[in-house]
Formats: structure tokens, sequence, C-alpha cells
């Protein structure tokens, strides 16, 4: 049976791991490999690198920071996010040691390119990220980073998802990020009407609201940031206590084994 | 006599570094394919893949492997693909139009039937004789596709289950194809890895 997973986020700024308090806030927490491998060790399902300051300083994806990461041995699913623009670059992430890339910025600019990506890499390595929160009127937008607007999902972006071009979507609440249990599942009136593999990101953190979201059908994964970064093993403590959820068994693995690896 | 030498097919599409660093990690020595010269002195081959199937192709066409990959198969040697690497030892796809394939393996890449995605973790269940499968049965693997390698029975080894059960091992002689990623299967991926080189090469 295909598991929902549990995916930790490393949001990473001006090169250090930070804790990221709605996108507007950050405490520096440390350096990518180490926190990434700590992920790695504890049995997460897959690792989501965020680097929020690439595509606002069109400053390319961060290969290098992939390959550092893939280099130490990571045997964890990477989904990367952060200045992705044209296909050669998300190719080039793949090459780098990546499983997914995941764009935002594109979505809005060229959904041209997003379709060039597809063709080379399949639409299975191709997730959209959507900032989405909820207006005074109850109803949900997305949000745009760059223009700080609201906008609306337009009929294409909707066709690129329907037609496998993307294969899940990343809402991102991105009001709650950072705040513990505050969620808004009022954002998922958004696809509501499509049946579309949504992964949750923002005010996810204890096992109460990890349990809800796992009961959405259309839910498949859902993404941690800040929490994972206070306790060892959180991810093993989280996943006992999501017992009715259908989700790989927690588990933890010793490094060591790698015992021949020179690290090339 | 040197110690064996993995080969790792470096088209430009695959996630080949992940691959061989997993192999370096359980001790073997290894080194990136990319042109007939480097086939040389390789003991077993992988064809890692992270792509669509027809610019995998075209890539492999373009950098002249398709004969050197087909004469490493046909010596008799071990040849692994890995997701979209196993799906390029099928006789072709559908996957955004007709594609040939390398033809290793019988059989023809469709589009998952009853699910459009299969991305996540599911776990392995072996259904044909395989000595190094069956001890992976049960434990969970890292799917990342949307088309499967439609297979002869004879030539299916595993399959995981979602709402049907999709072909995730396939076996002929020397060649074999796994539909999951094991160099990002954790602790389960390095285990079948280390299973399958040791069957290889020796431990």
């Amino acid at each position: 049976m295909l598991k929902k997973r549990l995916t930790g986020a490393v949001t990473i700024r001006e090169g250090l791991v930070v804790q990221s308090f709605g996108y507007n806030r950050y405490l520096p927490i440390g350096k990518p490999k180490v926190v990434v491998e700590n992920l790695d060790r504890w049995g997460v399902d897959e690792i989501f690198i965020q680097v929020i300051d690439r595509s606002t300083n069109n400053l390319g994806p961060d290969i290098e920071l992939i390959k550092e990461i893939s280099k130490s041995g990571i045997l964890t699913p990477i989904m990367y996010a952060g200045g992705i623009q044209n296909e050669n670059q998300a190719a080039e992430v793949i090459r780098a040691g990546a499983e997914r890339i995941c764009v935002d910025r594109l979505l809005h600019k060229n959904l041209n390119e997003v379709e060039k990506i597809t063709k080379r890499l399949g639409g299975q390595a191709v997730v959209g990220c959507l900032p989405v929160g909820i207006d005074s009127n109850d109803l949900a937008y997305w949000y745009n980073y760059q223009t700080k607007e609201k906008c609306l999902i337009n009929d294409r972006l909707f066709t690129l998802i329907k037609d496998g071009l993307i294969s899940e979507i990343l809402l991102v609440d991105w009001k709650n990020e950072g705040r513990d249990e505050a969620f808004d599942f009022r954002i998922l009136q958004l696809f509501e009407k499509y049946n579309v593999p949504l992964i949750l990101f923002g005010g996810l953190s204890s096992a109460t609201i990890l349990n809800k979201a796992f009961d959405v059908p259309t839910v498949v994964s859902a993404v941690i940031g800040n929490r994972l970064n206070y306790t060892e093993h959180a991810i093993q403590t989280l996943k006992n206590k999501l017992s009715s959820a259908p989700i790989r068994n927690a588990y933890y693995y010793d490094r060591s084994i790698f015992k021949y690896y020179d690290g090339n | 006599m040197s110690s064996p030498i993995i080969g790792v097919v470096d088209y430009g599409a695959g996630n080949c570094a992940s691959v061989k660093r997993l192999i370096s990690k359980l001790g073997y020595r290894s080194r990136l394919v990319s042109k007939y010269d480097d086939f040389e002195n390789i003991s077993v081959i992988f064809v890692p893949g992270v792509g669509a199937f027809p610019s995998a192709m075209e890539a492999l066409t373009k950098m002249n492997l398709v004969k050197p990959i087909l004469d490493f198969a046909n010596s008799g040697k071990p040849l692994v693909g890995i997701c979209l690497g196993m799906q390029l030892l099928a006789d072709s796809s559908e996957e955004l139009g007709f594609t040939k394939g390398l033809g290793l393996i019988p059989g023809k890449v469709k589009a998952l039937s009853g699910m459009k995605w299969h991305i996540g973790w599911n776990t392995l269940e072996r259904v044909g004789e395989c000595s190094i499968i069956s001890k992976s049965e049960g434990q969970s693997f890292y799917f990342n596709h949307s088309y499967e390698f439609q297979a002869l029975k004879k030539h299916i080894i595993g399959v995981a289950r979602a709402e049907k059960p999709i072909v995730s091992v396939v076996r002929k002689d020397n060649i074999y194809g796994l539909q999951f990623h094991p160099e990002i299967s954790q602790i389960s991926g390095f285990k079948l890895m280390r299973r399958l080189l040791e069957e290889f090469i020796g431990a």
C-alpha cells in the first residue's frame, strides 16, 4: 500500500538553515548539511529543501548546495525549491542529487517553461508550490511572494495539473507558516473540485493536526519545518503518534553502516 | 587481480550521483560511464533514470550509448535498470508518444491504470522466484513514476500494491529492472543493493 509521507522541510537563507515564521522573520539554525543528515538518520520520508533567497536575487538554483548534501551520502529522496527558472536548471538540480523539483515563481511567470521541464524530466519530478491564504470573505487565494499580491489560479495552470504536467501541489499556508497547530484547512477549498495530490505545509506540527491532514483523501504528504529542530528523533516520536494514518513505520538508522564510504 | 568496477551510465537524465555514492558506501569501486571506452573492465552496469522516456532514449542515442549497453547486456554480465532505467529496458514506451526502447526485456511501458501517479513509499511483494528480492519482501521502497513496465508474467519478480498491482521488479537472465529507487530508499535500499552486488560479484 502506498504510504502517506511525513516530509521534513529545510529552509535556507543566506547559506544557513533558518526557522521561518510567515516567511518574514527568521532565526538561524545551522549548516544545511548537518540538518539534512539528521533528518536522513531519523528516517523522514522525504526532505524538502527550499532556498528562499535564490529567486529573489536571480541566482538560479543552488547546485553546489545540492551536490554537497548529496555527497554526504543522503539516502532519503530530496525535493528542491529555489531559483529554478528553466528546464536546464531543473535538469541540473536532478543531476546534482535531488529527486524532484518544486516550482513557484515559474507558475506565475512562465508556464511554457514548466511544460518544457516536464517533457524533459517527466511530470513525476515536478511539484507546483502555491502559497495560499484566506481573505476577509473566507475565500482562499493564491499569493504571489514576489509582488505581494493575491492572484487567481488561471485555467491553464489547472489544465497543466489535470494533464499531469505537475504531479503534486504543495499548498503552503503562508500566513501560518512557523506557527504551532495553525494550518487553516479552508485553503483546501481551492482544489476541492480536483482530484489533485496535495502536500500541505505551514502550521502543521502536532500529531493531532497531522492526523487531521492525513484524513483528507487527496493529502499525500505533510511537511514539517521548525518543529523538527527542537528535539532529537522528532520524526519517530511523531510517527509513533500517527498510528491511524497509513504511513511508513518510524525507524532510525546508524550512519556508521557506511563504513566503507570515503565521501567520493 | 584488481577489484571489480561497477559502472553507472551517465546520460544526463538520471540521478547517477546518488547511485554511484551508494555503490561506494557498499565498498565497491565505481565509474560513471558516458562513452564507449568507459565500458572497459566494467563488471556490472547500473542504468539510473529520472525523466521522460523519449528524452532519455534520445540522450542515449545521441551519446552513442545504446550499442555498448546492448553489447554489455548480451555479454551476460549483470545490468540493472533503476526507475526510468528499468523502463528503458522494454521494447517501447507510450510516454509522450511512441518511442522504441532498448528491447532487453520483452514488454511495453504504458501509463499506470487506475491511478495517475505512484509517488512515495510502498511495500515490495515478491511474485516470482528470486533469492535477492525475496529478502526485501515486505520492506518499503521509494517510488516515483506515472508509467509502468508491462512485462511478461515470467519476467515479473516483484510488485507493489496500489489501486492495482504495479510491476516493481523485472528480471530476464542477467538483466534486472527496479521500478523504485534503492539509492534513496534508506536502509531497505542499502540492503537490497548490497545483496545485488554480493550476488553479482561476491562480498
